[in-house]
């Protein structure tokens, strides 16, 4: 009887103890917070391929544009952001049969990136956000609730943004935001030819507007 | 108050705790036992899905292997597999049709299965489901359990369709979880307690603990009076009688009540002989 008690208090101190640990010099407990509570999980239901995709000056939780895409307006020209997670199938065939190969951009999904793309015509900065890369700023990861106009918290999230005249007549960030796979049977001509119809409208926006931005 | 009816109150109180996410509580804890982060009203992780994402596409993340392991394995040390009795709500959804399950299992071919000699093998089943398709599968092939899984099916998927009309559909892997789902509940309706005893993986990862664990049943041998009510009465199947701290019990308490010598009782610590 006295092992089995020597057992049950080792074994409760090494699990409180590792456990304890964990909450105090790990950010553990933020990671599942973010990157798996508040992220729904798309086992066996997907983003419905049908949502309107719909340009809009509000955000979807209020806030003011992150700074990053402020700068990026300002200084370079639209942007497309692709919001991705591990272990979700419908990012990796997103850009695997579509980012990649149609704008040929050099990829390793598990670490976030910005790259300029000049190709078929189209200008624009590609930004990946990978959630789970431990690299990802905060603030690029809480730009997903800024996007987020349908108030999903689902991946894959793809969102152009652009600069457009506002109701009040002054310039502002305005932007799009798609998800999952959002053409039906995995047609991926249609998709690409979305893409690009977005983009040109968005280059032909920022264009237009670029003279009068001021941040 | 009978056991049973504080068992039901616990049971009902865990799965208001495992929805408190309706009022916007978000956590970054696990739930200790079987329950769907993707519920729209989850306010914490499930341990498979950590698991998972440790191990998906050849990768491996310590911490998200040992969190929600230690959780488990404090939960477990403490009370061993009383969660499955007393908290998990999908336990709690087997308590419904345990009733059922005890009246099909008078037929013929339940018996048959409930008495065959590999029967106890099945119980291994959970293990090879844990290590298979919650490891092995995530990290070589992209398949992870939470794809089938009946629960995130029932807590997940359905409610995620109902409170999101039009913004989701049903992808490639919901005809399989569907199959799965089906099987699921025909599983439960004939086995009492059939998810628990052979297939749940966190019930896997909770049953050593039985071992250790500070609460327990214990059976006093010499009184016994070797009716075998209780291990008539358990929903999990042991042979009570000379169940050793089984991995199996969920300490539900029902051989307690049914004793008639009333020679079972739960066991706490003994600091002293």
């Amino acid at each position: 009887m006295e092992k089995l008690i020597v057992a049950q208090v080792v074994v409760l101190l090494v699990i409180t103890g590792s456990l304890g640990g964990m909450f105090v010099y790990t950010d553990i407990y933020e990671d599942v917070q973010t990157k798996i509570v508040e992220t729904i999980c798309l086992s066996c239901a997907k983003l419905d391929t049908n949502l309107p995709v719909k340009f809009t000056f509000e955000t979807a939780n209020g806030k003011d544009h992150p700074d990053f895409i402020v700068d990026i307006l300002k200084n370079k020209g639209p942007i497309l952001i692709q919001y991705g997670e591990k272990a979700c199938a419908a990012c990796e065939d997103m850009i695997y049969n579509i980012i990649q190969p149609h704008f040929e951009i050099e990829f390793d999904k598990t670490y976030s990136f910005d790259v300029d793309i000049d190709i078929h015509g189209l200008n624009f900065t590609y930004v990946y956000i990978y959630i789970d890369d431990p690299a990802t700023s905060q603030v690029r990861i809480d730009s997903y609730d800024v996007y987020d106009i349908e108030h999903i918290r689902g991946f894959p999230m793809f969102t152009v943004i652009t600069i457009e005249y506002d109701h009040s007549g002054k310039i502002k960030p305005y932007y799009a935001s798609l998800y999952g796979k959002f053409e039906k049977n995995n047609n991926y001509p249609k998709m690409i030819q979305t893409f690009t119809e977005l983009i040109e409208t968005s280059m032909e926006l920022w264009d237009r507007n670029i003279a009068g931005y001021d941040v | 108050m009978r056991l049973q009816i504080k068992r039901l109150w616990s049971q009902i109180v865990f799965l208001i705790g495992a929805n408190l996410g309706a009022l916007g509580l978000r956590t970054g804890f696990c739930y200790p036992f079987f329950y769907c982060h993707a519920c729209p009203a989850a306010p914490a992780a499930c341990p498979l899905r950590a698991i998972e994402k440790a191990f998906y596409d050849y990768s491996f993340e310590w911490k998200l292997l040992l969190y929600p392991v230690l959780t488990l394995g404090f939960v477990g040390t403490l009370t061993g597999r009383a969660v499955c009795g007393w908290a998990c709500p999908i336990g709690f959804l087997q308590r419904g049709t345990g009733h059922v399950a005890k009246k099909i299992r008078k037929k013929d071919f339940v018996q048959k299965i409930g008495q065959h000699r590999i029967e106890p093998f099945f119980r291994y089943i959970k293990y090879i489901v844990l290590i298979g398709t919650v490891v092995v599968t995530s990290y070589f092939i992209k398949f992870m359990f939470t794809d089938i899984c009946p629960v995130g099916m029932i807590v997940g998927t359905f409610p995620l369709l109902t409170v999101y009309p039009g913004k989701f559909v049903p992808n490639d892997f919901f005809i399989y979880a569907l199959v799965v789902l089906i099987l699921f509940f025909i599983l439960i309706f004939i086995i009492e307690r059939g998810w628990c005893r052979y297939f749940c993986p966190i019930g896997a990862i909770l049953a050593p603990f039985n071992k250790v664990s500070f609460v327990n049943v214990e059976v006093n041998q010499e009184e016994c009076l070797h009716c075998n009510l209780c291990s008539v009465v358990c929903p999990m199947g042991i042979d009570v009688p000379n169940m050793n701290r089984d991995p199996e019990c969920i300490l539900c308490g029902k051989c307690i009540e049914k004793c008639p010598a009333k020679v079972i009782k739960f066991e706490r610590i003994k600091w002293k002989n």
